[in-house]
């Protein structure tokens, strides 16, 4: 019997240290940015103009196509190597009319492509450009873009510039979030875009090998193009990280290139972004097992297969996993060795302590203007409360002080059952999290939801709110649900800082 | 350069978008040749210059890291 608990208890302290693991693999993740200038392309660079289609799907875009369109056209890039391709896929609204009056005003530069059914999704509509692009041999290279990104006028040259390497298949850029003046949940996205493509991608380039292309931003050459069958996956919802996988599994390298710059408007509210986050997640469950001879495997031609990569991806994938498994293990800890329990939570929040510091403090700086926009996010980005814990467990001393203050101003004397108390609330918070910043989501659309959506989020956190999305996904995948294509609303209320 | 990204030497300003005739924006495959060369030295230049500053600040973010566990260690065990 003393065995088998110990056993147990052994096993519980493993799942929770186990939640460490992606804490740590951020770390290292992040301290890997720091390398990324012994890993740039410029060496085999120059400055490259191939005749460039821009491919755009669109379906009812009135509100933004016709500002893409003439912002493509003051592009710091040869005219005469430009043509704009945009495939409306069945609009029902005012898009045709705005992009074939752009084809008037730009004769040559702007084709209109009709799908007559629409409604296949985004993959669909781009094979329908693809095949018509790929139909003459004037495209050198294509770029695959969403309508309603914006790109700076010297984007396009610093992505072409890595073509001139025949070994580059694919560049993409890097993505920053337009709207302005924004809310609350644009600046989340404008701060987690700095991890997820600033660092994420300069990270992944110094161990080689790149997890997704930006959806609004691939540059492939032709090449890459016609090698991956002249057409991007329909099957999964992932289409950018399948033509990603693709790419690099045929050998061919993808680029990264931070400092050509697109900027994107992203959803204001949490059910726009459950909804494009759920599509993206899916996807990347889907990614997963479609890939699964990749994961771990050394590949002659490609870095796929690294352990770095697939750490670095499945800590992520998994992340709500980790969370559930140590916030329940925890809680069991708790009734049967108090001690123990408290001994493995520190050491996991000291490891918690030390990622956001770290994290936090380093993606301000990676890109300090976006970073001057979004610190509020940025700090509050797990959560209030789990804010307030990882300064409980840098201050102990003064927050205890803190909460006796408190207590006795409110007349409730502490006792050992309440801290108690406070300690198995903090172990359940760890998972309980996602769970209240769904709640923002089941709200936001209720009465009192423009009040409660946002308060839900900031207390729950956003990075839960991801971790409760991913969660869903699972079970989405796992019941084999419809995998449809929910277009995320744009307003074209972007505006591209000076 | 170490405080702004450098591609904010190309952005679109709203006056440039406005005010500069769309002709005048028109660039030839000729032109972008000659001219373009010391535009993509200087680029390169910026950019190396600017993830190498990112090395730095790595550090710093380390440095700030173990100072902040330091005191914590030493004020309250």
């Amino acid at each position: 019997m003393t065995d088998l608990l110990l056993a147990v208890k052994s096993l519980l302290v493993a799942f929770v240290l186990l939640g460490a693991v992606p804490l740590l693999v951020a770390n290292y993740q992040f301290l890997l940015v720091g390398l990324h200038f012994r890993r740039l392309h410029y060496d085999r660079c120059r400055p490259f103009f191939p005749r460039t289609a821009i491919l755009i799907p669109a379906w009812n875009e009135e509100a933004v196509i016709g500002t893409s369109i003439d912002r493509l056209m003051l592009l710091d890039y040869p005219r005469e190597r430009l043509r704009i391709y945009v495939v409306d896929d069945a609009s029902t609204d005012a898009t045709p009319d705005v992009v074939l009056a752009k084809a008037a005003q730009y004769p040559g530069n702007v084709t209109h492509l009709r799908r007559d059914k629409g409604g296949e999704g985004k993959a669909a509509t781009l094979n329908h450009g693809l095949a018509e692009i790929l139909a003459d041999d004037w495209m050198q290279a294509i770029l695959i873009m969403d309508s309603d990104v914006i790109y700076e006028r010297s984007s396009l040259r610093r992505m072409t510039r890595h073509l001139a390497d025949p070994g580059v298949g694919s560049v993409t850029a890097y993505i920053k979030e337009g709207s302005r003046p924004g809310n609350y949940m644009t600046r989340f996205i404008g701060y987690e875009y700095i991890t997820a493509q600033a660092a994420a991608r300069r990270s992944q380039e110094v161990l080689g090998v790149i997890a997704c292309l930006a959806g609004g931003a691939q540059l492939h050459s032709r090449a890459n193009v016609e090698a991956i069958g002249g057409r991007v996956d329909t099957t999964t919802l992932a289409e950018d990280t399948v033509t990603t996988f693709e790419t690099q599994k045929g050998g061919r390298r993808v680029i990264f290139e931070p400092h050509a710059t697109v900027w994107a408007e992203e959803p204001g509210s949490i059910v726009a972004l459950w909804k494009q986050r759920l599509r993206w997640a899916r996807g990347n469950v889907q990614v997963t097992r479609r890939f699964k001879s990749v994961w771990f495997r050394t590949q002659p031609n490609n870095r796929l297969g690294s352990f770095s990569f697939g750490l670095l991806w499945f800590c992520l994938l998994l992340l709500p996993v980790f969370m559930l498994a140590a916030s329940g293990s925890l809680v069991i800890l708790f009734f049967i060795d108090y001690q123990l329990a408290w001994t493995a939570f520190h050491i996991l929040w000291l490891t918690n302590v030390v990622t956001y510091i770290f994290i936090t403090s380093y993606t301000l700086v990676i890109d300090p203007a976006i970073g001057r926009h979004t610190w509020k996010e940025a700090l509050l980005f797990p959560g209030l409360v789990n804010v307030a814990i990882l300064v409980a467990a840098v201050l102990p001393g003064p927050v205890t002080w803190l909460g006796h203050e408190l207590a006795a101003a409110a007349g409730v004397g502490v006792t050992p059952g309440w801290i108690r108390g406070i300690e198995l609330f903090t172990y359940i918070w760890l998972s309980a999290c996602m769970g209240v910043a769904f709640l923002g989501k089941v709200t936001e659309s209720r009465r009192l939801g423009r009040f409660l959506g946002p308060l839900f989020v900031y207390v729950g956190g956003y990075g839960p709110l991801l971790c409760a999305i991913t969660t869903a996904a699972y079970v989405k995948e796992l019941r084999h649900a419809e995998a449809t294509w929910d277009k995320t609303e744009k307003t074209g209320k972007m505006v591209v800082p000076t | 350069m170490s405080e702004q990204q450098p591609a904010a030497a190309g952005q679109v300003t709203a006056e440039q978008v406005t005010v500069v005739p769309v002709a005048a924006q028109q660039v030839t495959a000729e032109q972008v040749t000659a001219e373009q060369a010391q535009v993509f030295a200087d680029e390169v230049g910026d950019a190396v210059r600017y993830e190498r500053g990112l090395a730095v600040k790595c550090l710093f973010c380390v440095l700030l890291v173990a100072v902040i566990l330091a005191l914590r260690v030493y004020f309250f065990g």
